[in-house]
């Protein structure tokens, strides 16, 4: 009972610091709400289900990141076509916000390799040494998807001016 | 990039409300993870530490040699022929594959995987999948699956690290039934 008291604090502590990034991240990786709470919630339970711990915020962060990124993987492979959401559908997913939608459509326009990196560097505050260390990348290629995908981003954001 | 404005909206997406108490549910049913105490494992640690320095000592020098096993047979400069094995691969991903082959990767050092061509996945003991994509750094032992197209007859899986430095080469040949393993030193 103690042990539950505790984990519920931990989570208590980790959801306030962590969810919003990771259901904003999740999102946009699988273009679907449940699947995105769900791809969140295994995340969670996942790391306080470990017997291990993380030392800094930033290690932390990019263990959670990184975990989200294969639990997505995993949703991704087990949906069938019929799952697919193509983007015209979606955009009114995310949030009511016309801004919001906005970047929501660009991110999703974006080649998958670069969508998040982008994504965690412009958008969420992440360094490169901290999206190398959640993407399991080296900085050197953390740092070439970025300008590539920026690039990318670019003519995205002017066609759709 | 992204405005300001664009920014904040974009930080004002967030997770629903009864998410947390969904989530706080479901973790109830899950075992709490075993808490290690130092004094149960000092001794299996210092034991492993000492192994661990004899074993260095009696391998140092042979850091050169390549750690990459297919079927517990190490991958050399010298070709190694291994019976094609049709594996189903996975038909999800966007790249097409058609055949697979499981390495064990040993490594004393961070080391970075890459493949030319397919994609690969790292297997955790209990064959659970931990990372699946075209390139990783791994600091530890690895097992992992490699998917490949056959279209083409050669590929490479590059590793990037102090030890292990090089790639190994995989030919492929339907016609023999075979495919053929070297590592290619940097």
């Amino acid at each position: 009972m103690t042990e539950n008291l505790d984990r519920r604090e931990r989570l208590n502590l980790l959801f306030s610091k962590y969810s919003d990034l990771l259901y904003r991240i999740a999102l946009v990786k699988l273009h679907n709400r449940e699947d995105a709470e769900d791809a969140v919630q295994d995340t969670f339970i996942k790391y306080l289900s470990s017997p291990f711990t993380l030392y800094s915020d930033s290690e932390e962060r990019a263990w959670l990141v990184r975990v989200l990124e294969n639990r997505c993987l995993d949703i991704l492979r087990r949906r069938s076509v019929r799952d697919y959401l193509p983007i015209d559908d979606m955009t009114d997913l995310a949030t009511e916000d016309e801004v919001s939608q906005g970047v929501f459509e660009a991110l999703s326009r974006l080649s998958e390799k670069y969508r998040t990196v982008i994504l965690l560097h412009h958008l969420e505050g992440f360094s490169v040494d901290e999206i190398s260390k959640a993407l399991s990348l080296s900085k050197s290629a953390v740092k070439m998807r970025l300008s590539r995908g920026r690039e990318e981003l670019k003519t995205i954001l002017e066609e759709g001016e | 990039m992204f405005s300001d404005n664009q920014r904040q909206s974009w930080q004002n997406i967030k997770a629903p409300d009864g998410l947390f108490e969904k989530t706080a549910e479901a973790l109830e049913s899950v075992p709490t993870p075993q808490k290690r105490s130092f004094k149960r494992y000092a001794f299996p640690l210092i034991a492993a530490s000492l192994l661990l320095i004899f074993a260095s000592v009696f391998f140092i020098g042979k850091s050169n040699d390549a750690f990459v096993y297919v079927e517990g047979v190490a991958i050399t400069d010298e070709s190694t022929v291994f019976a094609l094995e049709h594996l189903p691969a996975p038909l999800s991903r966007s790249t097409v594959v058609n055949s697979s082959i499981t390495l064990n990767v040993q490594v004393n050092s961070e080391t970075h995987l890459a493949v030319s061509d397919g994609y690969f996945e790292i297997l955790s003991e209990n064959g659970e999948i931990l990372f699946s994509g075209e390139e990783y750094t791994i600091h530890s032992d690895a097992k992992i699956v490699w998917y490949y197209p056959t279209v083409e007859a050669e590929h490479r899986l590059y590793l990037d690290g102090k030890a292990l430095n090089g790639a190994v080469r995989l030919v492929h040949s339907n016609e023999t039934a075979e495919r053929t393993l070297t590592f290619v030193k940097n």
